[in-house]
């Protein structure tokens, strides 16, 4: 990527009003900016860093009404910078506004096809209009101390953001971004957790196969033991009543027992089916269904309502109101006919009527048919209790003095009872319903498979996550050790490089950088002079800021200034190979052992304005300004002079 | 501006050294060329993000 500034258009701000222009017969490699000290060079670099960044919009009141004109009382203040990235124009408009203390931008770019509100660059290009990158190629002083100073990092965040190492950071924290959301409602998300799910769903597993074979095994043996016992039962019986002579009046109580318990059956069904009766239950029910149909009588319901009534009024040669029966009022009387009971419901309530008639024409006799099934009912079960007791009493007679055979038969026979409950207590257990609650210990099998089967799901959606948060983990480590590896190599390098710089351009003066380890650090010392301070900045961002295919100007406030007479030759005569384009702001007392060394390592393609601002004291330079006005633009409070003639005559008497 | 030949480097190095798959490193200097010279929309990030993460291996998704 290449980017160059154009130009720039300053009015009504502290700085004199001014039209920059960088791109008449083309862009050259040096442009010299000379303005006075005190002619506004800090506001117009900051001028150009808010435009190019955007980062006007956070400026507090108090810093936007330090760039308000001091000798004009204007409300607003524009500055527009004019940009080239590779093939595309880009401008930025801002509007100061000092009455509201606010900044609004206009975007221009032959990118998006016209203007638009706001700081809107092509989006391809946000990231390096950026302030941390941007103020790495609009240098001031201030930043190289900031690179040597060991409290700082400028150095370290320099070359990430140069080199794009932040992008690595930004992977990784777009991977812990989607690990948070992927998990977000899991309760368990590590191997641990999995662990402990695969524990309980093995256990589950065990208990689940057990309680089946323990249901299947119990049905089995549960029948057998049914057989059995009704076999021992019966063998004994039979016995008993053989040995006692009693066989008969066994087999009698028997059939006793089984026909009393069929008539409690029959009594049963009996008492239930009065029950469904209402007239049958209470002679109060039967009253009030006799009322409900007297009504119904009274008020010819259904007939007089009914559907059928207004079909046959329709057909009638004149209405129930007198009037003759036309065809209007024969299809109106027929539409509303349907809002009225349809024979199908007529019908129902007839039957309902003959029904109530029916059953409650004798009242005092219903209360005698409930309580009659039920008094035959509890004879009946009566009955039945009788002939088990009969049964149980020839039985105890005839056990009395029975064969040892039959007694240890009896006691066997008990035995298989008392099992036989066991197994049904147990099988009532496992067909037990869900209750919903989590225990290994269940015996319902019904809760153990919902226990397993949640346990499964688990496992399941951890081993997913386990596998997630792996392959996240991976990615990260290789990030992060890429991070350190590549940033170590950089720095190597960018060390060499400057130190092979360094050693060209400071050979009375002699510094090395050691390290760069967070800050940059220099070989053998603490601190560094001015000279050294700023050469050393200058080499390390040239050589950051030329590292790769990119070109970014250079644009710098008074370059030479600090630095001592012979150092500046041998930086002026390096800075114009570390950039495509540099934009310095010099004072006249730079020019001496700077600007000829500079202009030359230009190979002459250089740009030279002149700008001051007109007052009480700038009358003498109004006067020798340069005959050619093509060459001199003039505005309401400043001059602005291209050509080198009048750059290097500029204040040269005061001097 | 694309990555730095020195990021691409290590990232090649280390996915060899860790012995995962050539595809990996391809499909994390792909998410960061593309991180690094255009503005990318969230979906064109999601699908970088998952191609990243299918072609590291573990051991779960080795089996």
């Amino acid at each position: 990527m290449r980017l160059q500034v154009l130009g720039w258009q300053s009015i009504g701000l502290r700085c004199a009003d001014s039209k920059i222009d960088l791109e008449s017969g083309g862009v050259k490699k040096l442009n010299l900016i000379q303005m006075p000290n005190g002619t506004g060079k800090t506001t117009t670099l900051g001028l150009i860093q808010a435009a190019m960044t955007g980062d006007a919009n956070t400026w507090s009141p108090k810093k936007i009404q330090t760039y308000k004109s001091k000798n004009k009382d204007n409300e607003q203040g524009r500055f527009i910078l004019h940009l080239q990235i590779d093939d595309n124009r880009l401008s930025f408009d801002l509007t100061i506004d000092f009455e509201q203390n606010e900044v609004t931008y206009r975007t221009s770019s032959s990118r998006i096809g016209g203007a638009v509100e706001g700081w809107k660059p092509p989006s391809e290009y946000r990231r390096f209009l950026v302030k941390s990158f941007v103020g790495l190629f609009i240098f001031d002083g201030e930043l190289s101390k900031k690179l040597l100073d060991e409290n700082e990092t400028q150095a370290e965040k320099a070359i990430d953001a140069l080199c794009q190492l932040y992008l690595l950071d930004e992977v990784k924290s777009k991977l812990d971004a989607y690990w948070e959301k992927a998990v977000d409602k899991a309760d368990a998300k590590t191997t641990k957790g999995l662990q402990m799910w695969q524990g309980k769903l093995s256990k589950l597993s065990t208990r689940k196969d057990f309680l089946n074979n323990t249901k299947t095994e119990s049905e089995k043996k549960n029948i057998t033991l049914k057989n059995n016992i009704q076999e021992l039962s019966d063998s004994i019986v039979e016995r008993l009543a053989k040995e006692g002579g009693k066989l008969e009046e066994m087999e009698e109580a028997k059939i006793n027992a089984a026909n009393a318990e069929n008539q409690v059956e029959k009594d049963a069904e009996t008492l239930m089916r009065d029950l469904r009766q209402p007239h049958l239950v209470d002679a109060l029910f039967a009253e009030n269904l006799k009322t409900l149909k007297d009504s119904m009588v009274e008020l010819q319901i259904p007939r007089e309502t009914s559907k059928q009534f207004f079909v046959e009024v329709s057909k009638s040669p004149s209405c129930i109101c007198g009037e003759p029966m036309n065809e209007e009022r024969k299809v109106r009387i027929l539409e509303r006919s349907e809002k009225y009971l349809g024979s199908d419901i007529t019908g129902e309530l007839n039957a309902l009527k003959t029904d109530i008639e029916n059953n409650t024409s004798n009242i005092n006799a219903t209360n005698n048919s409930v309580s009659s099934s039920a008094i035959a009912l509890q004879d009946s079960i009566d009955a039945s209790l009788q002939a088990e007791t009969d049964i149980a009493t020839l039985q105890h007679t005839l056990t009395k003095g029975m064969d040892e055979g039959i007694k240890e038969d009896n006691i066997t026979l008990d035995a298989l009872k008392l099992e036989k409950q066991g197994l049904s207590d147990l099988l009532e257990a496992l067909n037990e319903d869900d209750n919903g609650l989590d225990s290994v210990e269940s015996l319902s099998i019904a809760s153990i498979k919902r226990q397993h089967k949640k346990a499964k799901d688990k496992v399941s959606e951890i081993s997913d996550n386990v596998a997630l948060s792996n392959q996240i983990e991976i990615v990260k480590s290789i990030l992060s050790k890429a991070t350190i590896d590549s940033r170590s190599k950089i720095t190597a390098q960018i060390v060499d490089e400057c130190n092979e710089l360094l050693e060209e351009i400071m050979k009375l003066n002699p510094v090395t950088i050691r390290n760069i380890n967070k800050s940059l650090q220099l070989e053998g010392q603490d601190g560094a002079s001015t000279g050294q301070t700023l050469a050393v900045g200058y080499c390390f961002l040239s050589t950051l800021l030329n590292r790769g295919e990119n070109k970014f100007p250079f644009v710098v406030d008074s370059p030479a200034n600090p630095l001592d007479d012979v150092v500046r030759a041998e930086i002026a005569t390096m800075i114009p190979k570390l950039c495509d384009q540099m934009i310095a702001f010099v004072i006249p007392p730079e020019r001496p052992d700077f600007i000829p060394p500079l202009v030359q390592a230009s190979d002459n393609d250089v740009r030279y304005i002149t700008t001051f601002r007109i007052n009480k004291g700038s009358q003498n330079l109004l006067d020798s300004l340069p005959d050619d006005k093509k060459l001199v633009e003039k505005t309401d409070d400043g001059v602005l002079v291209y050509g080198e003639e009048y750059f290097n005559r500029f204040l040269k008497e005061k001097e | 501006m694309s990555i730095d030949h020195e990021v691409e480097n290590a990232i090649n190095k280390i996915v060899l050294d860790l012995k995962q798959d050539k595809k990996l490193s391809r499909k994390i200097l792909a998410w960061l060329g593309d991180l690094s010279e255009k503005e990318i929309s969230s979906s064109d990030d999601l699908e970088h993000l998952k191609g990243v993460l299918r072609s590291a291996c573990t051991e779960e998704n080795n089996e």
